[in-house]
């Protein structure tokens, strides 16, 4: 079965990371939404959506790790070096324009995030994201729609305020 | 052309309409074309932020090492003992071979003994019946004289039958008197030859009421 794949559990970590901003407590997320989905493997093959059943169990996972007061304490001091020093930063030197990205989807609303992680980065369709987050398609369409259009203002904003400064550096 | 497709792409990816293979041909147009206008360049930054993004791996945390480390260390720990049993089943077969003779030496006792039990039993039987007769004329200095005394009685009267047949046995008997000793050495080590078989025929739950009842 997919979800019992590597990769799928790498996608639970990433959707985890996405909200959490914290490698670790992402990938314990990610792991004990696999443990959970082993304990419970003879159910998943009646389930219509396995996939769609796991990404929701990791939101939740990470609503409750939010909502602890112990991760909202340390999450002010671990979100920076967290989010910069990942394998990413290994691999791609991260520039200032993909921080800025990053930055503009880690502004984003919980739903906002989650839509574009399982969209934009991961590729699911609508119907199944709207499983995930038991909307409707339109709703997720919607929630879809902000989320892009945020990220793009948080861009253009960023490009404009780049050139007035560029500009009066000029003068 | 081309440019007006992506930019039809473009707004209808901002209004949350394009379909995922629109927004493939998206990515992949952002990926592949080298020159673009200035106004699109964010936008190539944040398809390369998808792409990279999805690379991104759960890295492998120490405790799942730790983990790890406990399997290899029941791994190992099991294929020690699995040594540990080949040496054994190695070993245990050179035991055996070691008390073959001694099963051998018990078969050879069996066959022996055997043979040589029936005259015996007949024997050990008699002599305790006989006990009072033959402690009556073990002496053999007396019977001697009574030897003698009927010999010449026989010479004197002729009579054969005054030769008495039970005291030639009992005489037969003085003779292997010394043998006795050994018969009774021989009775002693019949519990030793009992011992020889039992390790070959009985369990070994059964041999300590064995000893215990002597037999």
């Amino acid at each position: 079965m997919e979800i019992w794949h590597k990769s799928f559990r790498d996608k639970l970590y990433r959707l985890a990371l996405r909200l959490l901003n914290s490698s670790d407590e992402a990938s314990d997320v990610a792991q004990e939404v696999w443990t959970r989905l082993w304990q419970r493997r003879e159910e998943i093959p009646k389930l219509n959506n396995a996939e769609s059943f796991a990404f929701t169990m990791t939101r939740n996972l990470c609503f409750d790790v939010l909502k602890s007061s112990r991760m909202k304490n340390e999450r002010l001091d671990t979100l920076h070096e967290n989010t910069l020093a990942g394998p990413l930063s290994d691999r791609v030197e991260m520039n200032e324009k993909l921080a800025l990205i990053h930055q503009a989807i880690n502004n984003l609303p919980e739903q906002q995030k989650i839509v574009m992680q399982l969209r934009d980065i991961e590729g699911y369709e609508l119907s199944e994201i709207a499983h995930t987050l038991n909307l409707t398609q339109n709703n997720t369409k919607v929630i879809l729609c902000r989320a892009r259009q945020n990220v793009r203002q948080t861009i253009l904003n960023f490009e404009r305020h780049e050139q007035e400064t560029y500009s009066g550096f000029t003068r | 052309m081309n440019k007006k497709h992506i930019q039809d792409l473009l707004a209808k990816y901002f209004e949350g309409e394009t379909s995922l293979r629109e927004e493939k041909e998206l990515k992949r147009f952002f990926r592949r074309t080298a020159l673009l206008p200035e106004e699109w360049e964010p936008y190539r930054q944040m398809f390369t932020f998808f792409k990279t993004e999805r690379l991104r791996t759960m890295p492998v945390k120490d405790d799942i090492q730790k983990k790890k480390n406990i399997y290899w260390l029941i791994a190992t720990g099991i294929s020690l003992a699995a040594t540990v049993l080949i040496l054994l089943s190695i070993f245990i077969p050179a035991t055996k071979t070691q008390l073959t003779p001694l099963a051998m030496a018990t078969k050879n006792m069996d066959t022996f003994y055997s043979k040589k039990e029936q005259p015996k039993k007949a024997e050990t039987t008699k002599p305790v019946k006989q006990e009072s007769p033959k402690t009556m004329k073990t002496k053999p200095v007396p019977v001697r004289k009574i030897l003698s005394d009927d010999s010449s009685t026989i010479l004197a009267s002729g009579k054969k039958e005054n030769y008495p047949a039970k005291s030639v046995t009992a005489t037969m008997n003085d003779a292997f008197a010394p043998l006795e000793n050994m018969k009774a050495i021989d009775d002693a080590m019949d519990k030793f030859k009992y011992f020889a078989l039992m390790d070959k025929y009985l369990p070994a739950q059964d041999l300590s009421s064995i000893i215990r009842d002597g037999k």
